[in-house]
């Protein structure tokens, strides 16, 4: 039975978390207290206080704006990252799914040695490939996310293909491509829209990860994951500048886990 | 009057092909040498145990059978089928005036027509032009199946199959369902090839009646005919089974 979402606490938990994480990232694409790359040698490393919210780091950049900016990057990242995973593994799914037959088994074996790659690893093999940069690691990262999705879309596409609804369909006269699209795909939103949420979360965590390995958002640039990387060297003289970007990546992660967990719970 | 549907000797395998790897053909036979006809607006009905091969003979009138031999002559362009369980038959995503109109939008006929002729449809299965706003899991199991009966007749077809229609349904469902496709059938002039293994269902819904056993027709002919002097032994043990002797 479907349980109203707005009684759940953890859907009330999840969205007010991720509303105010929405928040400050659209914040920090209009407006930094501080020009995020700006350094300032007087407040090397100084910690928090009412001028420097969250402190500042090596360079004496405020760390609260290049928060504020790492979000959006990471964000953005891990968005394009899902998106490219969802469309390609939707069609994929699909088409596999609700044809089956050789083309469903070549393309299905090849989907599980890539799913057999860490998506991480696989995602450095691109990198190596294609050079550092933004719009490389969303490119590589997207390619990773593509095989979870496409298995998802087409388990849910041979459980619904021979339904009793699409054989009248059939008959009806419909075309597959309008069967595949219209008659099918809506009914798999539950599902998708969970896996999503949970293929965000791995994006944003993948997207941390490339950059705390350096090849990822270039500086003087910031992202969660390579304000990370820098400040691992500081851990203990000016703990702050670690823990905030970390925190960030928890909350948005813990935001969208909860509300990905209300909606597989319906 | 013309006969709307005749099977000439009809052969339906399934073959096992096994794996991609594994090549082991094993056939086999799910109807056998079956041969009937159906007259124009009648109402036929096809008896026999789960297993026999009714669903089967429907899908290769329907065209939905890739392996078969035999000759099916089916006199009429868009045959319809209407399902045994009304709980997969309508698509749980969409409202149900969505589903009434989707093979209206399939011919192109213009918003107004659709609206007008769904509403006609819904009037005549009996139920509530409200429900056109309603998703499918808000209605009960004979709104449902009136449902699928609509979405069916709405192809402007003159050959439905019904597949075990009321088997799903509780009797005094059954009965008003049972009703409403003998009305139909009357006033649209549609053939029905009705599929059951109730034999007292049959008795009150069908002209005439096939018997099929492990996907051979073992006795076919008038209802009174087939009901008062059954010819095989599988025949008189269903009509004893089913305790029609008082009817």
């Amino acid at each position: 039975m479907k349980k109203k979402l707005l009684k759940q606490p953890t859907f009330i938990l999840g969205a007010i978390i991720t509303s105010v994480m929405m928040l400050l990232t659209f914040i920090g694409f209009l407006y930094t207290p501080y020009d995020p790359t700006k350094m300032d040698s007087s407040s090397k490393l100084a910690g928090c206080s009412l001028a420097h919210l969250m402190g500042c780091d090596n360079f004496g950049r405020d760390i609260f704006s290049r928060v504020l900016q790492g979000m959006g990057n990471t964000f953005l990242i891990a968005i394009a990252t899902v998106t490219i995973g969802v469309g390609c593994g939707i069609l994929l799914g699909a088409f596999t799914g609700y044809f089956g037959g050789w083309l469903d088994e070549v393309l299905m074996r090849i989907n599980d040695v890539i799913f057999a790659f860490p998506s991480i690893l696989l995602a450095l093999v691109f990198i190596s490939i294609f050079g550092t940069g933004k719009y490389n690691v969303v490119f590589a990262l997207g390619i990773a996310f593509i095989p979870s999705f496409a298995r998802i879309v087409r388990s849910e596409f041979i459980k619904y293909k021979d339904m009793d609804y699409v054989k009248s369909a059939r008959l009806a006269g419909v075309s597959d491509f309008r069967i595949i699209f219209v008659h099918i795909l809506p009914n798999t939103t539950t599902v998708l829209l969970s896996s999503i949420m949970i293929g965000f979360n791995n994006a944003v965590l993948a997207e941390a990860g490339m950059s705390y390995l350096g090849i990822g958002v270039q500086p003087p640039d910031a992202s969660l994951g390579s304000m990370l990387s820098e400040a691992q060297s500081y851990l203990f003289s000016a703990p702050n500048y670690a823990i905030f970007p970390g925190l960030m990546i928890i909350l948005l992660v813990l935001g969208f886990s909860l509300l990905a967990d209300s909606l597989k719970a319906r | 009057m013309d006969n709307i549907l005749e099977v000439k000797n009809l052969n339906v395998y399934y073959t096992d092909k096994g794996s991609l790897w594994k090549r082991k053909e094993q056939k086999k036979h799910a109807l056998t040498d079956v041969s009937f006809f159906m007259k124009e607006g009648e109402v036929l009905g096809l008896v026999g145990e789960s297993g026999c091969g009714k669903t089967s003979l429907a899908k290769a009138i329907l065209g939905m059978q890739k392996e078969m031999e035999g000759e099916v002559v089916l006199r009429c362009s868009n045959p319809q089928m209407a399902f045994q369980d009304p709980y997969s038959s309508l698509n749980p995503s969409k409202k149900i005036g969505w589903i009434l109109e989707e093979p209206l939008k399939i011919k192109k006929l213009p918003k107004e027509e659709r609206k007008r002729r769904v509403d006609e449809m819904l009037e005549k299965v009996g139920l509530d032009l409200k429900c056109k706003e309603h998703y499918p899991n808000e209605l009960s199991g004979g709104q449902r199946q009136r449902i699928a009966i609509a979405s069916a007749l709405l192809c402007d077809t003159k050959f439905l199959i019904a597949d075990e229609p009321v088997s799903a349904l509780d009797v005094t469902i059954q009965a008003q369902i049972i009703r409403l496709l003998l009305k139909l059938q009357k006033e649209m002039g549609i053939s029905i090839l009705f599929i059951s293994h109730d034999l007292r269902v049959v008795y009150q819904m069908c002209d005439r009646v096939v018997i099929m056993q492990g996907g051979r027709i073992l006795e076919q002919g008038n209802i009174d005919e087939v009901y008062h002097h059954p010819q095989s032994d599988y025949t008189k043990l269903l009509l004893e089974a089913a305790n029609l002797e008082e009817t």
